[in-house]
């Protein structure tokens, strides 16, 4: 039970990592964003080849693929929000969906439509060790994944409540024409919301790819729609909320295996969604968002 | 005005050809060809890419030797993606081109039955180096299947698990989908007979990459050996997983996992993986090491079994069109079901008794990082 539950909290970070991402843009841009899952697959790619190509090195890889999503990041956000901030939201979401593809389309160019993985070789190099508790091995790089998740959350939320940045992008999300009009730079904050939310995915990407060392153009797919879930579930506003739903989505998956048909697992996490969503229309935390609904 | 007519005159134009399929006989001219559905994308392009390395290697051959009754052979790739529904699509444009005369593929079984009801309309015949699900065969008469079905291949391998090797508690883990589910059934079956302990059958989604769920729940009912019907990436995710957990035991697959990539994504954690293989490149067998030689020779590698198989499909295609002409698709069939005694690279081959043939397996194993013929 105790192993489940590690292995159900791994793959929940993953989903909350993602989801702080989709509650980020979503809390400042009002927009959703069907690109992360991809954001996440280039991060990964390029963890993957900096490991490969450079050095096997953790922190490299990570300092390297954040550089890389903060510049997607931004890019998505010019090509699907900056020029049609005026547009129906279902303009832009239908671009981010575009992207979304194209992105997937051009790993397959660069990378190929297999599987990759980080020759052994190197890996071993990386060596993050591992403990034993209680008959179970947890490796480093699973405690790592998690602390990683609640340190990014917590100085997202820091950064949002405590200091002059974080004050300027409530104030954007709430009126950004208000905001404007006090003389915020409103395109440098809605890029910078943009370009913090894709780090999270590439951070993610890296992370997750090392850990189970495969790389493939789709892997951003259902990781996207778990996370985008996990953001909803939890309040699409809230950091805390997306973080909790993102760890109780994945422990409730794993349980799921456990106590019923594995091939299920994907169904029971949706119905728990749904259910949640019946029950509580804003979501676990949508009472109390971080940053406040615009005041219509 | 004529652009108006032919809005109404291309859908009935086009119902006409796809009504006319079954009769159409191929155009005059100095080439014939011959249709391939296969994953060039996706998870299993590596798959799709064996099939065409292989038959283009044949019909080059052949091609250079004058042809089939004086025509050049051409292959007509179409990208399946692994995709049933892009398996129907391709079914489509290949029997509503007249040039067209048979086809080979799919890979999977669930794109070649999707697309098999389209081929036995046309009476095109649809002969499938890979797709070893049973019912494949019996879509249609025209359905036809190089490799050995689950239902030969399962027994096999639990007679090999069970008998050969002892093993008394058995758990299996396997891709929800027609061939895992196939494969999963028939192994089952033979070794509950044969008085084996099934203490788990796990079920996993296509495209799940986390089964540490699946692993840790195995773990504890202690199995004595594992039967894993998945393909390379699916594998080698599942025993690196199960090596991060220390959990050890006896891993038995199907041929499907006989590829190199399964070395590679698998790296230690796919040491003493057992497999009963159609094909394996130290065979003996002088069709075996005729292959062999001319793969190396042409793409500078080693084959693997999929190549092989596709390598077969080509070979018997083009002993199909010695023998029936190039003119009428509906007497490919015949021909093929009169072939006797096929030598192929996997294995003799006749399809008197059935669409499906019967063979005898090669047991193969990873010992460090290469795969070689298992020696007890």
């Amino acid at each position: 039970m105790f192993e489940q539950l590690i292995n159900g909290l791994t793959q929940g970070s993953v989903y909350a990592l993602l989801a702080l991402g989709f509650t980020l843009i979503f809390g400042t841009l009002r927009m959703v964003t069907f690109a992360h899952g991809e954001v996440y697959m280039v991060g990964a790619y390029v963890g993957f080849e900096i490991i490969r190509l450079l050095a096997p090195s953790f922190m490299l890889a990570i300092l390297v693929a954040l550089a890389a999503t903060a510049l997607l990041g931004v890019i998505i956000e010019i090509l699907s929000f900056h020029f049609l901030r005026d547009a129906p939201h279902v303009t832009s979401l239908l671009v981010t969906i575009g992207i979304s593809i194209l992105l997937i389309n051009l790993a397959q160019l660069i990378w190929g439509p297999e599987t990759k993985s980080i020759p052994y070789a190197l890996l071993d190099q990386l060596d993050y060790g591992e403990f034993e508790i209680w008959g179970v091995y947890i490796t480093y790089l699973q405690i790592a994944v998690l602390m990683v998740t609640v340190l990014l959350m917590t100085a997202l939320y820091l950064l949002i409540n405590k200091t002059k940045l974080g004050m300027v992008i409530r104030a954007t999300a709430q009126d950004y024409e208000a905001a404007y009009a006090m003389g915020v730079n409103v395109n440098v904050v809605f890029s910078m919301a943009f370009a913090i939310g894709s780090m999270l995915g590439g951070v993610a990407g890296v992370l997750i790819g090392v850990y189970y060392n495969l790389f493939y153009p789709t892997m951003g797919q259902l990781y996207g729609l778990k996370a985008f879930s996990a953001s909803v579930v939890g309040g699409l506003m809230s950091l805390p909320g997306s973080v909790v739903a993102g760890l109780l989505i994945g422990v409730i998956e794993t349980f799921a295996v456990e106590f019923g048909a594995s091939s299920l697992r994907h169904m029971i996490s949706f119905l728990f969604m749904i259910l949640i969503l019946l029950f509580r229309p804003s979501g676990l935390f949508g009472g109390k968002e971080l940053i406040q609904a615009r005041g219509d | 005005m004529f652009k108006k007519m032919m809005r109404f005159a291309a859908p009935i134009l086009s119902v006409l050809l796809l009504l006319a399929g079954a009769t159409i006989t191929a155009h005059a001219g100095d080439s014939v060809k011959i249709g391939l559905s296969a994953p060039l994308t996706g998870d299993w392009a590596e798959y799709g890419n064996d099939f065409k390395r292989s038959i283009t290697m044949v019909f080059d051959k052949v091609n250079k030797e004058g042809g089939v009754h004086g025509k050049q052979l051409q292959l007509v790739i179409m990208d399946s993606r692994g995709d049933p529904k892009e398996a129907v699509l391709i079914a489509q444009k290949f029997v509503a081109n007249p040039e067209i005369i048979a086809e080979i593929g799919d890979f999977s079984s669930s794109c070649s039955m999707a697309a098999a009801p389209v081929y036995e309309k046309a009476n095109m015949t649809q002969l499938s180096p890979t797709a070893s699900h049973m019912d494949f065969t019996k879509k249609g008469k025209n359905m036809f299947r190089v490799v050995t079905t689950q239902g030969i291949e399962g027994p096999f391998n639990a007679r090999w698990a069970v008998k050969d090797l002892g093993k008394k508690r058995i758990a299996t883990i396997y891709i929800n989908n027609d061939w895992g589910v196939d494969a999963n059934k028939f192994f089952v079956q033979e070794a509950k007979k044969l008085g084996a302990e099934v203490v788990a059958q796990e079920a996993f989604v296509p495209g799940e990459k986390d089964f540490t769920a699946i692993l840790t729940k195995v773990k504890r009912l202690k199995p004595d050996l594992i039967y894993l019907p998945a393909f390379y990436a699916d594998a080698a995710a599942i025993l690196n997983q199960a090596k991060r957990m220390h959990f050890k035991t006896t891993v038995m697959a199907p041929g499907s996992l006989f590829s190199e990539k399964t070395i590679e994504l698998g790296g230690k954690a796919v040491e003493g993986l057992l497999v009963a293989a159609n094909y394996f490149n130290t065979d003996p067998r002088p069709a075996a090491q005729a292959f062999n030689k001319a793969y190396q020779a042409a793409y500078g590698k080693e084959p693997n079994m999929f190549a092989a198989l596709a390598y077969d499909a080509a070979g018997l295609m083009v002993a199909a069109l010695k023998a029936a002409g190039v003119n009428d698709r509906s007497k490919i069939r015949f021909a093929l079901e009169g072939l006797k005694d096929y030598q192929g690279a996997t294995g003799t081959i006749s399809y008197a008794n059935g669409h499906d043939p019967e063979k005898e397996l090669l047991k193969i194993t990873v010992k460090n990082g290469k795969w070689v013929v298992y020696n007890p």
